[in-house]
């Protein structure tokens, strides 16, 4: 499975900085370990979309609470709920290499990371391809958790898509994913084109290991 | 008649979907279907009779998701709509003239089991047991169903055998690759449950009829066992924000014929998008199919959660290194609970090339029933291999039996009418394949016909427990040749006899031939090659001694075991490779390249001459000091800091064996210990570990308390082991908060311990605000905090 040697760097603290001839060994050794074992699943449907207050959106017939994924949809008028995993071998894979290679369990979880994240990606640009036919451009992923969308919004995410039975991400009870290699998200549909990436310059977390300099 | 009687006389239907056809009346998205069987008792009802009508013989009672964890917090409590949900669909059976059979209908718990997830396999069993004790009076049998972990799928079968005699149908969901959520495919999944004797086995879900034919076609090849599908109306397709299943009654009908003419096919029906007009279409199809009679196969074969090992004409490994006898660092090991030790021996095996691995914790300084218990359930979250479960303690034996994912290697029993007794019943309830020696009352036979004739009494006994010889491998006792030149020649006499005429697989301890003699591994090696030439078909054996793997490897060539001579080529290719690519280079430089073979190889020459304090403080820190001190100027990144202090971890390994084998006590100097944790709701532990092997690098003791750790665990281990530091670590936004928790925790009962913190989301300013005392950026910042805090 592919994934991006960059993002995966990044992910180990290398920000931008060149990789030696270890590391890179590293990560593809890893990166065939992973490719093996991982099942990538995903699932997505359209739900209906309405504003309610600045803060409240309904979203397939439940409210949500965030004023920036209010905001983050301002230009849209569809809307998308979507998640993947890489299945719990993924997290199995991680578990072997702690037992005797710390080296290679970090490299792992970068690989896993990265791995998850162009899944998603691909995905995404398959739905987009298809949406552009209609007009509609594909907003950013946003998910639970970011900003002001409180992490328990993935209950209601999760009975939307019926995400447990159909690809077997469970939740703990803190809202956290198990399979620990998943993504859930909103994704608007609009008629205008927005950049496929938020801005990291405009975040405020300065100290975010995903924080991507100059963008 | 009653439902197991029925079965193989005709073919049965079950109904079809009860989820979506409730929300098809109106059920919202998060919306508890089982609730209806409360607030809309009429409705389920009436989804029920119009399966009755179309022809189903069997109702899936609306109880899919009734278990406690889901009803948390609603005002319903399990057995009442337990009881309900079996009461609507009782009273639409009544109302039909034919049979119509009412199933308790489990399904998954919604939470994932350990080591993948939270959920405790005893937890897991509990749920269920709640729901069956609730229904048992009043239903036919007990589906099992829409299952994706084959170790939720065991917890609910031994609660449904533990606590009725129903008969139990378990169908699980597969993905297009064949594979369950986490990973065990179809044999997999069909030997271990048919080693925990359930009556029916099979698909649900997932799946339309046409991709699972497949599947079915491949189940009934390999299965001894009746076999139910129940596919969906093809695949989920969302339209207008709708998730719609978009096969028709007929074609459904169609394709559905074509599977219940497969073999062992016994039972059809539908799940997610059928409706009654689906089953009047199948039960038109497919009623007049007769279903085929079923042959008993005869696969010797072990599991672990996800892959099947097979005894065949080639000979498998079991591998034997994890086991105390002889082994003072394993024993410290078991006996101080370092259970890394162990992983990493199970470890190195998988990669030597072991197809089992051989699981014995026997000392009579632990509670074996625990530290066996335990030491299975770790292994099964770090190897894919099965396992053999190595004791003479019944009680032990069950404990790990219980909580094993899969269809393990039973080791042992013997011809003595007491174990039989104690063991047998255990292989009956939980599945295996059980290693008998052929020993018994009066000893160790001195002749082949000796152990032969055991060997035979103890198939008989097995047979009358209903456990088939195919469950067996006869062990025909390796004896050491210096004490009875004959040992060897009656111990292959005796295991060619098994295999060959009476059909048993067979297994022997190979190195136990060479006690008390020089140079073991050369008379090993060639009496592995005799063994298997006489019909040996697993053979527990060191897979780290490369003399031994030349013999299998070759051995495997020569019998035209070895397809092109892959293995043989890939075996001779890595062990010609450079052991040490480094030699030359001396400890010091081989931590600091990152070189873990090299370390290990250079502190084992050097522990010849230098004491094991004097390696540490001249080649081990100076080299940690280097690689730190770049990762710290940012010259040097985190993979090679980690290669380093893996390389490091391995010369640590040498000098510690050094020092059990002396007898020494393990710690000539009270070390400083840290305890360190993920904190409470917390999942991510890859930082925790990443601290952890920095911080026993450096010599620190460390109590590893894993993740999702309670604050009053952590404050409870820190008072009993009297520590001065606590590491807490913590990836969310949202779980800081339980680390805030904990720190005021320790404030209030233990304020002169100090806490440092790290994780993704944290930052100095956060850490101050939560009221850390230190706040470590990244990996080595909680060495230096540590080392500051203990030089005082």
């Amino acid at each position: 499975m592919e994934f991006s040697e960059k993002e995966a760097l990044r992910y180990l603290g290398f920000r931008g900085k060149p990789a030696d001839a270890d590391t890179l060994a590293l990560l593809k050794e890893v990166g065939a370990a992973a490719s093996a074992c991982v099942q990538p699943k995903s699932i997505y449907k359209e739900v209906s979309l309405r504003r309610v207050t600045d803060e409240d959106t309904e979203i397939g017939g439940i409210v949500f609470k965030s004023c920036k994924l209010q905001a983050h949809l301002k230009d849209s008028d569809r809307i998308l709920v979507f998640a993947a995993t890489l299945g719990a071998n993924a997290d199995m894979l991680i578990r072997r290499f702690s037992a005797d290679n710390t080296a290679k369990a970090a490299v792992a979880q970068a690989v896993l990371a990265a791995m998850i994240e162009r899944y998603c990606d691909e995905i995404c640009d398959k739905i987009a391809a298809e949406e552009e036919k209609n007009g509609y451009f594909l907003r950013p992923r946003f998910s639970p958790g970011y900003a002001d969308l409180d992490l328990s919004a993935q209950r209601d995410l999760f009975a939307l898509l019926e995400i447990t039975k159909r690809i077997g991400i469970t939740l703990t009870d803190t809202c956290l994913m198990l399979p620990t290699k998943s993504v859930t998200a909103f994704i608007g549909l609009s008629k205008t084109k927005s950049c496929k990436t938020e801005s990291c310059k405009t975040c405020t977390d300065t100290e975010c290991a995903y924080r991507k300099e100059g963008i | 008649m009653r439902f197991r009687e029925k079965l193989g006389k005709e073919m049965l239907l079950f109904d079809g979907a009860m989820g979506t056809q409730l929300q098809a009346k109106g059920l919202k998205a998060g919306e508890l279907p089982e609730i209806w069987n409360l607030t809309h008792k009429e409705t389920v009802r009436d989804i029920h009779r119009a399966y009755v009508h179309a022809g189903c013989d069997i109702l899936k009672a609306n109880t899919f998701g009734a278990n406690a964890l889901k009803f948390e917090g609603t005002p319903y409590t399990v057995s009442e709509i337990v009881q309900a949900a079996v009461e609507n669909a009782q009273t639409a059976a009544a109302e039909s003239a034919r049979e119509v059979y009412v199933a308790l209908d489990l399904g998954p718990t919604g939470k994932l089991l350990k080591p993948y997830g939270e959920l405790e396999f005893s937890k897991a069993y509990e749920l269920y047991k709640e729901e069956i004790v609730a229904a048992r009076e009043n239903v036919d049998l007990i589906l099992i169903e829409t299952m994706g972990d084959l170790y939720e799928i065991k917890a609910a079968v031994l609660a449904a055998k533990e606590n009725t005699d129903l008969p139990v149908v378990v169908t699980m969901i597969f993905d297009e690759q064949g594979k369950l959520l986490t990973g065990a495919d179809i044999e997999t999944a069909l030997f271990t449950l048919e080693g925990l004797g359930v009556d029916m086995i099979g698909f649900n879900c997932g799946l339309g009829p046409v991709q699972m034919l497949p599947f079915v076609q491949k189940i009934g090849a390999i299965s001894s066992t009746p076999i139910a599908v129940n596919p969906n109306a093809g695949l989920p397709e969302c339209i207008d924000g709708v998730t719609s299943y978009n096969v028709s009654p007929a074609e459904f009908a169609e394709a559905l014929s074509e599977i219940a003419g497969c073999d062992g096919v016994w039972a059809v029906g539908g799940c997610c998008g059928t409706t009654p007009a689906h089953l009047e279409a199948a039960a038109r199809a497919c009623k007049g199919i007769a279903p085929k009679a079923i042959k008993e196969k005869n696969f010797t074969a072990v599991t672990s959660y996800g892959k099947t090992v097979y005894m065949g004409e080639r000979p498998i490994l079991i591998g034997e290194r994890i086991n105390p006898t002889g082994k003072k660092r394993l024993k410290a090991a078991l006996v101080e609970g370092d259970e890394g030790y162990i992983f990493s021996e199970a470890v190195a095996q998988a990669d030597g090339g072991a197809h089992v691995l051989d699981v014995n914790v026997g000392l009579p300084e632990i509670d074996e029933p625990a530290v066996l218990e335990r030491t299975v359930q770790g292994l099964q979250g770090i190897t894919d291999l099965p396992l053999q479960i190595d004791t003479s303690d019944p009680v032990a034996m069950e404990r790990a039996l219980r909580i094993y994912n899969g269809k393990p290697l039973i080791n042992s029993v013997n011809g003595k009418q007491e174990s039989m007794d104690a063991v047998f019943p255990l292989v009956k309830k939980y599945g295996g394949v059980v290693v008998c020696l052929t020993l018994d009352e009066h000893g160790i036979p001195d002749s082949a016909e000796g152990r032969i004739q055991i060997a035979e009494k103890i198939i008989k006994t097995a047979e009358s427990y209903g456990i088939s010889k195919k469950n067996l491998i006869i062990d025909t006792l390796a004896m050491t040749v210096s004490t009875g030149a004959d040992n060897a020649k009656i111990t292959l006499e005796a295991l060619r006899y098994i295999r060959r005429t009476l059909g048993v697989h067979t297994v022997l301890g190979v190195s136990n031939i060479s006690f008390g003699l020089p140079k073991r591994d050369s008379i090993n090696a060639a009496f592995f090659t005799l063994a298997m030439e006489n019909g040996l078909s697993a053979g527990i054996i060191n897979p780290k001694s490369d003399v031994m793997m030349n013999a299998y490897y070759a051995f495997c060539a020569l019998k035209g075991l070895d397809e092109n001579f892959e293995q043989y080529i890939g075996h001779v290719t890595d062990s010609a490779a450079p052991a040490n690519p480094g030699m030359g280079t001396d400890l010091k430089t081989a931590v600091i390249k990152g070189l873990k073979a090299e370390a290990g190889e250079q502190a084992k020459t050097l522990l010849k001459d230098v004491l094991p304090l004097d390696i540490i403080n001249t080649y081990l820190i100076p080299a940690l000091d280097t690689v730190g001190q770049g990762f710290e100027k940012g010259t040097i990144f985190l993979p090679q800091l980690l290669m380093s202090a893996d390389a490091a971890k391995a010369a640590f390994d040498e000098i510690k064996q050094v020092i059990a084998q002396s007898g020494a006590p393990a710690n000539d100097e009270k070390k400083n210990k840290i305890v360190i944790a993920t904190v409470k709701g917390d999942i991510h532990d890859i930082g925790k570990n990443i601290v952890k092997v920095l911080l026993e690098n450096y010599g620190f003791d460390v109590i590893d308390l894993g993740k999702d750790v309670p604050p009053e665990v952590i404050l409870e281990t820190a008072k009993r082991e009297n520590v001065r530091l606590v590491g807490l670590s913590a990836l969310m936004t949202t779980t800081v908060a339980n680390m805030e928790i904990t720190i005021d925790l320790f404030r209030r009962e233990y304020p002169d311990c100090k806490i440092m913190v790290g994780g993704a989301v944290l930052t100095q300013d956060y850490a101050n605000r939560i009221g850390a005392d230190f706040y470590s950026k990244d990996a080595m910042g909680s060495v230096r905090y540590a080392e500051k805090l203990f030089s005082k």
